[in-house]
């Protein structure tokens, strides 16, 4: 049985941590998202240089990997990582395009980050995390899908943990869906101590509501 | 060009395309190396410096590896900029 | 319980159907050809339909891809209106997807999920695929996962699709990268100079049920993955994450170096990337075993490189005719590697399949060819 061992949300610039705020940060995407790096205490210079998803997956995913430091869980061999969200890299795919479209050079930094993995690949280099991670790409998180990828890697793949998490950026200019905040929620779970999850929690946790 | 006043551009464009988001341009020494100690630049920084001549000095670098004397500092970057300017075209 | 893996598809730059291919590539066919790339540059570029002069949206490959595989069949379980379409699923391994709509201002049709809808839709699935997008590593991963879901039960029935685009957006990337090869790109060869990109699309059925392939390509053994924690675009120098990824495949199957029979590398011809493979393997103690990249005929396929070079090697360890590791003519020996020069045999029938991605993604997968 799984168990849900803390979460996070961050959802109109509030940064929560099983439902208590633990940082917020006001105005645009970029200017929201140093804000609250500010507010978490982050001293990491390479995240000024992330694309604004990856930047989102880091900030999102920061207290729960804090949380198995201070419990001295194996981070390095034993927590494995699910990213998930709908629209990829969409909003860096634009900006890498539109120069190219102009007829000028590309940005080989901002070309770096049209994968919709890079938000895994930051996380894991942050934490020097080597264990098991999948990015997913979905309309909605399928959450029993989830649960049981992450079930497989605990049982048979020597996880003690796994983190699950949706990040998205919407509100880019060119976004044509519902003008909704950047938005990521994060879920730790494992077979320790905890809540027995459902895919019905696990939903609660991954989309705005 | 001015070479002081070019200096000066050069690091404001520096920690503007590199997004080196906590550091000041007028911190970067004329000599201080770019890679390894000094700002911790990477092998991406180094072919965003390439854009970067391109774009605001129509300067171009087809063979990376010349960056490794290109890029040693702002001094040797400013030392490249001027040369390539004056060069007959 | 067996997970066995057959009927499959391949359609890229050496033309259709993985017998077709791998009989081009036994004849050191090379499907690159050069051509100028956004930026100015000259970059040998594998199109999937040169011959033709066409581009062909991504969409209506996979369709063809699907309806390909389905037809290899003894029953068509992944339409929607099969009883066992409750116990099918397709996954999806694609890093850009339909990637010219975004290129033509389209970015909301470009999204991977509405091209999965289009797919389920085209295809009449019982649901959208799932889709992996680890980057290079994708296709290979989009194997283990498949695999894994049908051991812990949750379908009986996987078909793991593989896909990428060559477009002026990832050519343009690569060439700000300067990670193009102007010639067709030499993986292990001591003066390789970088990659070069191809398009392919590449279907496979993985199931637990033998009868309903006819042919069936290989015995799925095991599978892992790793990071490297590194760099999110340069590959570690230590070979970490990839020596993490094949331990795991070796741990679970209880194999060790000595059972490979044939290891086929990522081997993308970039300076970087062919010497981590050649450390990770050494410190794995694989460097006796027979190895190739099939990247020097076709290209890097992105998602698709996963998919397609698994459903290649196959066949080839089966007829025991291992494709040379085309463009590796000087061998770099530092660290040294058994990559084919030419034509080779496996020393088993144990296929280990390799790829390593942005983002310092690696995937590894075993397979018994039959």
């Amino acid at each position: 049985m799984l168990n849900l061992v803390a979460s996070t949300r961050l959802t109109g610039g509030r940064l929560s941590l099983n439902g208590n705020d633990l940082a917020e940060g006001q105005g645009e995407d970029a200017e929201m998202l140093r804000a609250l790096y500010t507010a978490v205490g982050l001293d990491y210079p390479k995240f000024h240089k992330m694309d604004m998803y990856a930047r989102l997956a880091l900030l999102a995913s920061e207290p729960l990997y804090r949380m198995l430091r201070a419990d001295g869980a194996d981070i390095k061999n034993a927590v494995g990582l699910i990213t998930l969200n709908r629209s990829g890299s969409a909003a860096t795919d634009v900006e890498h395009w539109e120069p190219v479209r102009r007829g000028e050079t590309a940005s080989p930094a901002v070309f770096v980050y049209t994968l919709p993995n890079t938000g895994a690949g930051e996380i894991t280099i942050r934490h020097g995390a080597f264990g098991p991670s999948i990015c997913l790409v979905s309309e909605r998180p399928d959450c029993d899908l989830l649960l049981t990828i992450a079930d497989d890697m605990i049982t048979t793949q020597g996880m003690t943990h796994v983190i699950v998490g949706w990040s998205d950026i919407f509100g880019a200019p060119f976004w044509s869906g519902p003008p909704t905040l950047p938005f990521a929620g994060f879920a730790l779970i494992g077979h320790v101590a905890g809540t027995p999850l459902t895919p019905t929690g696990l939903q609660a946790i991954l989309t705005q509501h | 060009m001015d070479r002081e006043e070019l200096k000066r551009n050069l690091k404001e464009q520096i920690v503007k395309q590199l997004n080196l988001e906590e550091v000041k341009p007028e911190s970067i020494a004329d000599d201080a190396p770019l890679f390894g100690e000094g700002l911790g630049l990477d092998s991406i920084d180094a072919l965003e410096l390439i854009v970067l001549l391109d774009r605001h000095y129509g300067i171009k670098i087809t063979d990376p590896k010349d960056g490794r004397t290109i890029f040693v500092s702002v001094n040797t970057m400013a030392d490249h900029i001027l040369a390539q300017l004056a060069a007959p075209k | 319980m067996k997970i066995l893996l057959g009927a499959d598809h391949v359609t890229g730059p050496l033309g259709s159907g993985s017998t077709a291919v791998l009989s081009a590539m036994l004849n050191s066919t090379c499907g690159l050809r050069p051509e100028q790339v956004p930026g100015g540059a000259m970059a040998s570029v594998g199109r999937a339909f040169q011959q033709q002069h066409l581009d062909r949206p991504l969409e209506v490959q996979l369709l063809d891809c699907v309806a390909r595989c389905r037809a290899q069949m003894s029953k068509d379980i992944f339409s929607t209106y099969s009883e066992h379409a409750p116990r099918t699923a397709v996954i999806l391994s694609t890093t850009k997807g339909e990637i010219g709509l975004l290129e033509n201002g389209d970015v909301e049709s470009a999204l991977l999920p509405s091209l999965a809808e289009r797919i389920r839709i085209g295809a009449l699935l019982h649901a959208s695929p799932i889709v992996v997008s680890n980057a290079c590593a994708s296709g290979t991963l989009a194997i283990k996962l498949a695999a894994d879901l049908i051991r812990v039960g949750r379908y009986d029935h996987v078909l793991v699709l593989g896909g990428d685009l060559v477009s002026r957006f990832t050519l343009s990337g690569f060439a700000s990268l300067h990670a193009l090869s102007v010639e067709p790109c030499r993986p292990f060869d001591r003066t390789r100079d970088g990659v070069s990109l191809g398009e392919a699309v590449a279907g496979v059925v993985l199931s637990n049920d033998p009868s309903l392939l006819a042919e069936p390509l290989g015995e799925y053994i095991a599978g892992g993955m790793g990071n490297d924690a590194n760099h999110i675009s340069g590959p570690s120098r230590t070979g970490e994450g990839l020596v993490r990824a094949v331990g795991a495949a070796l741990r679970t199957s209880g194999m060790t170096a000595k059972d490979i029979g044939h290891i086929n590398a990522h081997g993308t011809g970039s300076v970087y990337n062919d010497r981590m493979e050649a450390v990770a393997f050494g410190r794995l103690g694989m460097e006796h075993v027979p190895t190739n990249s099939h990247k020097g005929y076709f290209g890097h396929t992105l998602g698709a490189a996963g998919v397609l070079e698994t459903i290649l090697s196959l066949p080839a360890m089966r007829h025991k005719q291992l494709p040379a590791s085309l463009g590796a003519n000087d061998l770099d020996e530092l660290p040294p590697l058994n990559v084919l020069q030419a034509i080779g045999t496996p020393l088993s029938n144990t296929l280990l399949k390799t790829s390593s991605g942005f983002g310092g993604c690696n995937a590894a997968i075993l397979i018994d060819a039959c």
